[in-house]
């Protein structure tokens, strides 16, 4: 197996897992969509910790660059589904508003926000690494806030910001 | 909690009561920024960069913990900040969002090792209050009901930056040089790391109200370090209703002294006999139980007294010294209240501003019984005041005064005879140092 093989798969089998886990918790079916998206990162931050050495050693520096591309092609199809998922049982449930679609925009802003929150982890030494849960914590709930507003521009608009800035911004 | 803090009077008596706390004790600085700024508010304003201050005003609204309660405190206890800006800082704290569920859970995963759902046979999803730095959940386990309290994520880790963000703040409406300023930000800082550490004030707590279980008029709550941590804090749940909700039902005047009096014993107990106090004395921390018993929480801000200043604080007791000009000049000079640039003018003038206030402020301790709901105590707090604010030669001087211990002794004081006051109780007062010390 290729190293990058190998990579490939251990992201894939942490996605898997977390989501798993998070579904597994009895309360998960009557969370809103914002609880269950925050319990869904805690959870997946808690099992990179577990494996922070390797995720480290393999992304120290410019190579982050990649993190998006190749190796990451079916962990972030996974995530993309497991996150229109979540939006639309809240819009069954009518928690969401029913114009509230995940298009392009969104699931590319998803994707950025979760880039950021992972590069986020990946540079944060606080204790805990509380940082990173407060980083989850307001930008969970203002992703669901704005989309409770069907304010769908303004989404597009950081989704767009995102993706050309804090990426380069952190690694250059 | 955050509830009470929008009640903070602004009334002339207690804005004088809360400027004696702090500025005569502490030293003359605090007062003489207030004096400035009241006597001349357009220049003190103009010292100000407005549009900056508020700039980051708004982007401290977005943070949690240290930087609202540094700013709490400033503005709120040693009125250092303007009064536009503590109402800012107030209407900030209610609009704190609660830490979700999945948060609560993780912190007590991570924290504590198992789920609430496995630890409490019930435990809320949401929160009941919120303070600055953290939200209490209820919980219940058997017959047994808890208030869980659980601290927002990266508070400790802010307070440092907040700080600094503060001292910019504070040094543009004043004018002190930075390491005076630093000395008393020092104090506060560390106070306030303390407050972020519940393993801390578990431990104080536990200690504090073990020391005060002959208090048997008044109720604290067990505490249970199996189901605490470093981020939460569990004890039991007291039902009973803030102390001020109480005073608006008016009870009757012998329930008020009984509430007063056992206030009195408790705080002069822990200071005077265990030189360890509750420090944060404001009425959110006092409840009434239906039987009208007083309950007693919070033990997260906890003053240790050194020896140094406990020996020149009982001295204040002593009658002969209260009266003795030359004695009370002493323990001026011990406390660093003057400054060593002060002119012989100067020393004169604030030698009779510390006359007067503390033998204002030890009143209480020299009589068998005091009235706290009698107007014209209060008022001469006012009076007083009102001399250093017309006084210019106070505000001509920019250096600050006063051990920094001070800080929160003081505010243990005023906090003591202000919530006297609203109780409006007459006290046994006389002789702390002997008679407050049942079966110690």
């Amino acid at each position: 197996m290729t190293t990058l093989e190998f990579a490939r798969r251990k992201w894939k089998q942490i996605l898997d897992d977390t989501i798993n886990e998070v579904k597994a918790d009895p309360e998960y079916s009557s969370m809103t969509a914002c609880d269950q998206f925050l319990s869904f990162y805690y959870t997946l931050t808690a099992n990179l910790e577990e494996s922070r050495d390797f995720i480290l050693a393999r992304y120290d520096h410019s190579s982050c660059f990649q993190l998006h591309t190749e190796e990451l092609r079916s962990y972030r199809k996974t995530f993309l589904n497991y996150s229109s998922e979540v939006v639309s049982k809240g819009r069954l449930n009518g928690r969401l508003p029913n114009l509230v679609v995940l298009n392009r925009g969104y699931t590319a802003f998803l994707w950025a926000q979760h880039l950021f929150i992972a590069r986020y982890w990946l540079t944060d030494e606080s204790q805990d690494r509380e940082k990173t849960d407060a980083l989850i914590e307001k930008s969970i709930n203002s992703f669901f806030n704005l989309l409770g507003k069907g304010d769908i521009q303004s989404i597009l608009d950081v989704g767009k910001f995102m993706i050309q800035n804090p990426i380069k911004l952190r690694w250059q | 909690m955050m509830k009470e803090q929008k009640r903070i009077p602004i009334s002339r008596v207690s804005r004088a009561g809360k400027i004696v706390g702090t500025g005569i004790k502490v030293g003359g600085n605090y007062v003489k920024y207030l004096a400035k700024r009241s006597a001349d508010p357009k220049t003190a304003k103009d010292e100000l960069n407005e549009k900056n201050a508020t700039e980051i005003l708004n982007a401290l609204n977005e943070l949690k913990g240290g930087a609202l309660k540094i700013a709490q405190m400033l503005s709120m206890d040693y009125g250092i900040l303007p009064k536009e800006y503590s109402e800012k800082f107030q209407s900030a704290q209610h609009n704190t969002t609660p830490l979700s569920y999945p948060l609560v859970v993780k912190t007590f995963k991570k924290s504590i090792g198992k789920h609430p759902n496995l630890l409490f046979d019930s435990f809320s999803k949401k929160a009941f209050s919120a303070a600055s730095i953290g939200q209490v959940h209820k919980a219940t386990l058997g017959d047994q009901t808890f208030a869980v309290k659980v601290q927002y994520p990266g508070v400790a880790d802010s307070i440092n930056s907040d700080l600094k963000m503060v001292r910019q703040l504070v040094s543009r409406a004043v004018k002190v040089s930075r390491e005076e300023l630093n000395y008393y930000l020092i104090e506060i800082e560390k106070k306030l790391l303390e407050e972020t550490n519940y393993e801390l004030e578990l431990e104080r707590s536990i200690l504090l109200t073990e020391s005060c279980q002959h208090f048997d008029q008044i109720i604290f709550p067990t505490y249970y370090p199996e189901y605490s941590s470093s981020k939460i804090l569990t004890m039991d749940w007291v039902d009973g209703i803030h102390i001020k909700e109480w005073i608006s039902t008016n009870p009757s005047q012998e329930m008020r002294n009984q509430t007063g009096q056992a206030i009195w014993d408790f705080f002069n107990f822990q200071v005077f006999q265990l030189k360890v106090a509750h420090a944060d004395p404001h009425p959110g921390n006092f409840l009434i139980t239906k039987d009208n018993q007083l309950a007693i929480v919070d033990f997260g801000c906890v003053k240790e007294i050194p020896d140094e200043f406990y020996n020149h604080l009982i001295l204040f007791l002593e009658s002969e010294v209260i009266e003795n000009d030359q004695r009370l000049l002493i323990i001026y000079k011990d406390l660093d209240l003057f400054h060593p640039e002060d002119t012989e003018d100067q020393k004169r003038m604030y030698t009779d501003l510390y006359n007067t206030a503390v033998r204002h402020l030890s009143k209480p301790y020299h009589s068998d019984t005091f009235d706290f709901g009698d107007e014209g105590f209060m008022n001469q707090f006012y009076s007083i005041i009102e001399g250093v604010l017309l006084d210019k030669k106070i505000w001509k001087s920019n250096l600050a005064r006063g051990n920094r211990d001070g800080i929160y002794i003081n505010r243990i004081f005023f906090g003591l005879f202000s919530i006297l006051y609203e109780l409006k109780a007459k006290v046994q007062t006389r002789n702390v140092l002997s008679e407050a010390r049942p079966g110690y």
